[in-house]
């Protein structure tokens, strides 16, 4: 009788750790995507500009500068596709540069070159500059949510891998 | 004299020779923090009351100044562990902040994102800048301070597979497969 209801116990135990486990394995910012315009891109979003002003984007990319302004940080982002994770993914094609101006001091050492963010936020205004001497009008957009992904090291060491081999003999 | 020492079983030595194998050349120092350690944000926020204080702190090394006769190191901060080690691995900071060390540290290897901790005493703070944005740094007059060896990040080891490296190894199908047995060969 006891015996039965420790091992009903057990097994109650390991279906618990199973959605403990999944929750390990799901990353990411996990922002909420409703009112999001899906549509537009960074590429897209300056000649729509005056009449989508305020529009919720969701963007991301790797940061290509971080300039530290009195009371302002103002972030350059090469954009990349989102994955299902709202991950860029920097394999796809970019879909062009963007700039996020957050509020107050983000450090530049942080959010430094090749690190990659993703941003919830306001399509505020178009902002001209110049890529080397050519120019270039960057949408920006003021961040409501702001996610730094996590650092990639060279390697990949950790996780678990599963390889299948081939072989070939002559 | 000497046979006494002749008579020390080897077996006595090992313990020495195997924690003098542990010994460590972080400084005393550096991996115990000094009671009460003030909390870098705690003091940018009010540097008076923390003059003179005895700090440790530590970090990835942002800027290395080289003066007449001592080195100012722009640092930020990173959460240690307990042995006074900075952690790396995370993007964790309370921010940066200033450590004038006496004398002449090369920033060919004080520099490029380096982490070392320092300790010292509480001097003031510092109005700087970064960019256009008007930074305060607490400033540590460094005593003693340890540069923490590189990160290695290489590829992971293989898998143990001993047939791999064994030349002795003896494979009876060898033959089999062998380069002349091959269909495709001519």
């Amino acid at each position: 009788m006891l015996r039965e209801r420790l091992t009903a116990l057990r097994g109650s135990r390991l279906l618990l750790a199973l959605p403990l486990l999944l929750a390990a394995c799901a990353t990411g910012p996990r922002f909420d995507a409703a009112g999001v315009n899906r549509a537009l891109t960074p590429k897209n979003a300056v000649a729509k500009l005056p009449a989508a002003e305020g529009t919720q984007v969701l963007w991301g990319g790797v940061i290509l500068n971080t300039t530290n302004l009195k009371d302002s940080t103002d972030v350059e982002v090469l954009g990349y596709p989102l994955d299902t994770d709202q991950e860029p993914q920097r394999d796809q094609q970019p879909l062009g540069r963007f700039i996020f101006a957050a509020k107050g001091y983000l450090e530049p050492a942080t959010y430094a070159k090749d690190r990659k963010v993703t941003v919830v936020g306001r399509l505020t205004r178009s902002q001209a500059g110049k890529v080397g001497e050519s120019d270039y009008v960057y949408p920006v957009v003021t961040p409501g949510q702001l996610y730094l992904w996590p650092q990639e090291s060279d390697y990949n060491t950790g996780g678990v891998h599963f390889g299948i081999g081939v072989g070939v003999g002559f | 004299m000497r046979e006494r020492l002749n008579n020390i079983p080897i077996t006595w030595l090992l313990p020495a020779l195997l924690l003098a194998g542990c010994a460590s050349p972080v400084p005393r120092a550096i991996s115990e923090a000094p009671p009460d350690n003030p909390a870098l944000d705690a003091v940018r926020s009010d540097a008076a009351a923390y003059e003179s204080r005895q700090v440790r702190w530590g970090g990835e090394i942002l800027e290395t100044d080289n003066r007449e006769s001592s080195t100012r190191l722009t640092v930020l901060a990173r959460p240690l562990s307990k042995g006074g080690k900075p952690e790396y691995d995370t993007d964790d900071s309370a921010g940066r902040f200033i450590a004038i060390v006496p004398g002449f540290l090369d920033p060919q290897v004080y520099g490029d994102k380096r982490t070392i901790t320092v300790t010292g005493t509480l001097l003031r703070n510092e109005a700087g800048k970064v960019g256009e944005f008007a930074y305060t740094y607490p400033v540590v007059q460094v005593q003693d301070y340890y540069l923490w060896p590189k990160e290695v990040v290489g590829p992971p080891p293989p898998l143990w597979y001993p047939w791999y490296y064994d030349p002795w190894y003896y494979d009876p199908w060898y033959f089999d497969r062998g380069y002349y047995h091959s269909p495709y060969y001519r």
